[in-house]
């Protein structure tokens, strides 16, 4: 063992409350601090590569088989090609809640070619949270993981490569679920939506966006609703997108702690963005615009990290978030919540 | 201590965005999201590389009705704190 990866990401941090009369050495409101994604290894590949500077440009090496397979969810289709049957009979397994039609035009095209096992360095993970490494450059993205390499090309078409050394077993389902959420987030964007660490719960037919950092109650509060009744889509991830019905929320194949329900993949109407907070009492308490965009950017992984792209980012979710209602939601960790649901539907 | 001769400009890293009369800016090296208020907004958005701080705080004690010595004590002191957050740099000096 050589040594081990780094715990990088963005997190959503407290925030002040601004008032426009507070002087200027007291105007800047800190929402988050994480290290960045990139800046921890000096060449890129190297906390999981032998040799980062062969990374596997756009082509060059061999498909693992000829199968293909489409999988649907916000953004998409997506669909995955050059695949060896035990790699596709995984996928499907994995996302089976999410099979996409044959013969549908996929929205993103992801190749999966072959990358020999030794080209990555070994772990003991035991205790660790492991997070990938991710570079954004005009172009293109691409992020490296214990056992995959991918790029991403970044154009007015997305199309993915997937370099991975495993044929479906153990963590190949990894490269895939990381490959997917990079994949995503970049189609979202394109559609003018996001893709937001968050959880979402349905009340009365609209979803609840639930923002804040590790430890804030996000999967609380969606264990917590899912016991009530109501219908989680997901703790971790979810994508928001405009239509023409406005603001919608929809499901993403990425469960955090709560794992995967099987609930309704089928987008629901924004009913509000909240950002957690841990107090005694339940209450809302309102939050600007520009707070929220700022609460939201730093739950928006990967294209915050990407400088090419965060302006883009911005712009979206000004206006993803322009008219809806927005606050900071304090709840006890055991508050029932039904009555975080009464309050909810009161402030709409 | 920043001078008030000092021009700023934003660092390379920094993206930001106008949102109603505050911004939002993301530091992106230091994984940061910061929002600022409207003064504060209105004085980022002129760190052009060619204004000073004398200058950016006359423009402040003007739009925002406060003494030239109160916006220039404020502006400086508030970009130094941008400064020590690695957001902005010190790009030069207005002679």
């Amino acid at each position: 063992m050589t040594g081990r990866p780094r715990s990088v990401g963005w997190t959503c941090g407290e925030a002040t409350s601004l008032s426009g009369n507070e002087r200027l050495s007291d105007a800047v409101s800190d929402l988050s601090h994480a290290p960045s994604l990139s800046r921890d290894a000096a060449v890129f590949g190297a906390s999981f590569l032998h040799h980062p500077e062969h990374l596997p440009g756009r082509t060059g090496s061999r498909a693992w088989g000829r199968c293909r397979l489409v999988v649907h969810f916000a953004g998409g289709p997506y669909a995955f090609v050059g695949l060896a049957r035990s790699q596709r009979d995984a996928i499907r397994a994995r996302f089976s809640d999410y099979a996409g039609t044959p013969g549908t035009t996929p929205a993103v095209v992801t190749r999966v070619r072959r990358i020999p096992e030794a080209a990555f360095r070994r772990f003991d993970l035991a205790g660790w949270r492991y997070a990938m490494e991710f570079e954004a450059r005009p172009e293109w993205v691409r992020a490296v993981g214990l056992t995959f390499v991918s790029r991403l090309e970044v154009g007015p078409t997305l199309s993915a490569t997937l370099w991975t050394s495993l044929a479906g077993e153990g963590l190949f389902l990894e490269g895939i679920e990381n490959t997917f959420r990079v994949t995503a987030a970049y189609r979202l964007l394109q559609l003018g939506g996001a893709l937001l660490h968050s959880a979402a719960v349905v009340v009365a037919g609209r979803a609840y966006l639930f923002l804040g950092p590790s430890g804030t109650g996000k999967t609380t509060i969606a264990t917590n609703a899912s016991a009530a009744g109501f219908v989680v889509l997901s703790d971790d991830m979810n994508a928001v997108a405009p239509s023409r019905e406005g603001t919608m929320v929809e499901k993403l194949p990425f469960a955090g702690l709560l794992g995967n329900d099987p609930t309704p993949a089928q987008p629901f109407r924004l009913g509000g963005v909240y950002r957690l907070r841990q107090a005694p009492h339940l209450a809302l308490r309102p939050v600007g615009h520009a707070e929220m965009v700022g609460y939201a950017a730093a739950c928006a992984p990967y294209l915050n990290a990407d400088p090419h792209r965060t302006p883009a980012l911005l712009e979206a979710l000004a206006s993803l978030l322009r008219q809806v209602p927005r606050g900071v939601l304090e709840v006890a960790r055991d508050t029932p919540f039904d009555q975080v649901a009464a309050l909810l539907e009161a402030g709409q | 201590m920043i001078a008030p001769t000092a021009v700023l400009s934003l660092c390379a890293d920094v993206r930001y965005r106008t949102v109603g009369e505050e911004m939002v800016l993301l530091s992106q090296a230091r994984g940061e999201v910061m929002v600022l208020n409207p003064v504060a907004a209105f004085v980022v958005a002129a760190f052009d590389g060619a204004t000073s701080l004398a200058a950016i705080a006359s423009r402040v004690a003007e739009a925002f009705e406060v003494s030239a010595e109160e916006a220039l004590a404020d502006v400086v002191t508030f970009a130094a704190r941008l400064v020590e957050l690695s957001v902005a740099e010190v790009h030069g000096t207005d002679r």
